[in-house]
């Protein structure tokens, strides 16, 4: 227990410093961009007054060295600006975009793990039959695919030419759909977020899914081989023990430090994929940010893009502690 | 004479590889008696580990045992299937079960409750992600079960997996396996019984391997090159620790190495493998002082003399040939390296046959002075007889 919390403690020091980098990058990206937001925010025909005026009220007048004080110690607070567009603060934008991108992410990456695991070590067992050979392809298939093209063709034949299923937006929240249901009674809201989830997952997903399939079934396979399963089937072990706590389990290192870091990467949104089925989360806030400099809303998203990725690298670490005694947290 | 607890016979393992078909094992004949420690010996790629894992039934594709008989004997699961009438003889002889032609789910509990296995490289004959103790508890585990005839499917592991307070390990296992640590000499078996493997070193993880072969209380042992990879100090640890428990027990010892100094002392009979094939078999004094087979001969020079530190070493020549089926040589394997090869020897492949001196010292070799080759002689022209004269060996 001391160990864990003395593991938590360093990890979170370093992520720390990450963090504090990735702020300062984002910073020095914004004071070498040549687009002047006040340019923009101004009118077309507004005079230099008016520039100079706004350039003031953003506080682009000061030493940039202050500016990144200020930025620092608002950050710090929970504070990360007003956006220069609308004007609304920073955080609130970026936690209304969040739920939708986190209910993709984890959808997606669920989707990928309950598909490729127990297929990849189907796979496997059935080395060099018709079943591993079907899924080998359609894996290379998942790999190889652009995602975006994979969501057009679906909008185009499944909700499209059939009608199945709705082509895109996100009218309501898994938490909305969920409160519709306890206090009302009302099923509506659930099945109208399913029928919305259902195209974006599996876009979004069928890549993990291709690439966790293949390093599981390699990982099962590499154990398999391995003079410990033999020794194991001579002691008798029964067979379903046998693959998870000795071929399972110690195949599952790369698998697991793959999906971390790809629920990293997705946290910050996956700007093809919204962008294709108009999904409000931070990868469609990102695009049109970038698409005026609204530089406070890029960086406030970025930093929680960098901050993810330490989380979960932390929670990597941690699961393969676990699973791997030779792996010292310390 | 001990009764045989295993009677081999024809026993041939095959690997169909891309590469052609290998004979790995080819009609091999054995017995292992009661209490009898049988040392297998030969160079690396002779057989002999694969002869150990057939007879626990682990080979695994592209291998397959292709044919043979694995008579273990057994009276009272012999009694249980004698009921059986059909098939019933190759099934049943006597007190004897062939456990080749027994149902999948018998073959299996046998290997968990009868054969125990010693694997040859401690290191990676344990998983490195669960505890030494947890190891053995299962394999303790395993036995009771095993016995118990109780099955384990998936729904089994998936409540085990989710509730805390259903383990595939009894708490009575793991305190078996502390006993069992403790019986193999381990240090501080309680606390022990808690590391990993890689907190283990060479040695006591050997030792941790026997406990674990130890768990299911085997009738026959297979010890499969268990002191390679260690110091010489701690094989001879393992071989006494090894002495010990076949006195205690009673088991019968099937040891599987290339180290002829632990075959000296351990071994009650000898086998030399050659090829997949068995070239010879005898009580271990007489086949290290009278060897009948020129490879055994050969196997033995390559010794050093510690009565003669100036004595040469003689290497046998050449190099174990290519398994491959399509590239063995039709007569005799060890032809080709034979400094008594004739041209006979290229074309026949002798069998296993009784040595005229007798207690159960057997040969296969077309020079070998065994009984039929003895009856032979004698009817045969003065000429040959002379010849054998020449050699050295005398007739009457």
């Amino acid at each position: 227990m001391k160990e864990v919390l003395t593991f938590l403690a360093r990890r979170s020091i370093q992520g720390i410093f990450v963090v504090w980098g990735v702020i300062t990058t984002v910073f020095l990206f914004r004071v070498i961009s040549p687009t002047n937001p006040a340019q923009l925010m101004a009118p077309d025909d507004a005079s230099p007054e008016l520039v100079r005026q706004i350039e003031e009220d953003l506080g682009l007048t000061e030493p940039i060295f202050v500016q990144y004080v200020n930025y620092v110690i608002g950050v710090v607070q929970g504070d990360l600006g007003f956006s220069y567009m609308t004007n609304t603060p920073v955080l609130r934008r970026i936690l209304h975009a969040l739920p939708g991108t986190l209910e993709l992410a984890v959808a997606a990456l669920l989707f990928a793990v309950i598909v490729s695991i127990p297929l990849g070590i189907f796979s496997a067992m059935y080395r060099g039959t018709k079943i591993d050979s079907t899924s080998n392809l359609v894996s290379l298939g998942g790999v190889s695919t652009p995602n975006f093209w994979l969501a057009i063709m679906m909008v185009l034949f499944i909700s499209v030419q059939f009608g199945l299923l709705p082509t895109s937006g996100r009218p309501i929240g898994l938490g909305e759909a969920t409160g519709l249901l306890v206090f009302q009674g009302d099923f509506g809201g659930l099945s109208s977020w399913v029928a919305h989830m259902i195209l974006p997952t599996i876009a979004l997903g069928t890549y993990f899914m291709a690439l966790l399939f293949r390093l599981t079934r390699n990982g099962v396979l590499e154990e398999m081989g391995k003079e410990y399963i033999l020794a194991a089937r001579g002691k008798g072990l029964p067979e379903p023990l046998l693959m998870y706590r000795y071929v399972l389990r110690n195949s599952l290192t790369p698998v697991v430090t793959v999906t971390g870091l790809q629920l990293g990467g997705l946290i910050g949104g996956s700007v093809v994929v919204e962008s294709v089925f108009a999904w409000p989360g931070l990868g469609t806030l990102f695009i049109r940010s970038l698409n005026v400099s609204d530089w406070p809303m890029m960086q406030g998203i970025l930093i929680l893009v960098g901050a993810g990725y330490v989380l979960t690298n932390i929670a990597v670490d941690f699961v393969n502690a676990k699973l791997n005694p030779q792996v010292d947290l310390a | 004479m001990t009764p045989k607890i295993l009677k081999v016979r024809d026993l041939t393992t095959r690997f169909f590889t891309d590469a052609g078909q290998v004979n790995a094992v080819s009609g091999l004949n054995f017995d292992l008696g009661q209490g009898e420690v049988l040392a297998v010996v030969g160079e690396s790629g002779s057989g002999k580990s694969v002869t150990g894992l057939s007879l626990m039934d682990l080979i695994e594709a592209p291998g397959e045992i292709t044919d043979g008989e694995i008579w273990f004997r057994s009276p009272q699961l012999a009694d249980e299937l004698g009921g059986q009438k059909e098939k019933e003889k190759e099934v049943v002889d006597g007190e004897y079960v062939n456990v080749r032609a027994v149902s999948p789910a018998i073959r299996q509990s046998l290997c968990g409750t009868e054969f125990g296995m010693i694997f040859q490289d401690p290191g990676a004959a344990f998983n490195p992600s669960l505890t030494v103790g947890e190891q053995i508890a299962e394999a303790v585990e395993c036995n009771k079960r095993l016995d118990r005839g109780d099955t384990y499917g998936l729904l089994d592991l998936i409540r085990d997996i989710l509730s805390p307070k259903s383990s595939f390990v009894s708490s009575e296992s793991y305190e078996r396996a502390i006993e069992l640590l403790d019986r193999v000499d381990i240090p501080d078996p309680i606390d022990r019984v808690d590391e990993y493997p890689h907190q283990f070193s060479g040695g006591m993880l050997q030792r941790a391997m026997v406990a674990q072969a130890l768990a299911s209380d085997p009738t026959v042992l297979i010890a499969d090159e268990p002191t390679t990879g260690l110091d010489v100090t701690i094989q001879a640890g393992i071989v006494d620790l090894l002495r010990e428990l076949r006195v205690e027990t009673g088991m019968s010892i099937l040891i599987i190495t290339h180290n002829l100094g632990v075959v000296s002392e351990i071994a009650d009979r000898t086998a030399v493998m050659y090829a997949g094939e068995l070239f010879e078999v005898g009580p271990t004094p007489q086949v290290f002082e009278r060897p009948a087979n020129p490879y055994t001969d050969g196997l033995l020079g390559s010794l050093p003399d510690f009565d003669d530190p100036n004595a040469r070493i003689e290497p046998i020549p050449g190099n174990v040939p290519n398994l491959l089926a399509h590239e063995m040589p039709s007569g005799c394997s060890f032809a080709d390296r034979c400094p008594k090869a004739t041209e006979e020897c290229a074309e026949i492949n002798p069998p296993l046959e009784d040595l005229t001196e007798g207690d159960d010292h057997r040969v296969a070799c077309l020079h070998a002075e065994t009984t039929r080759r003895v009856a032979e002689l004698s009817v045969e022209s003065p000429i040959r007889a002379d010849s054998r004269v020449d050699s050295g060996v005398t007739n009457e």
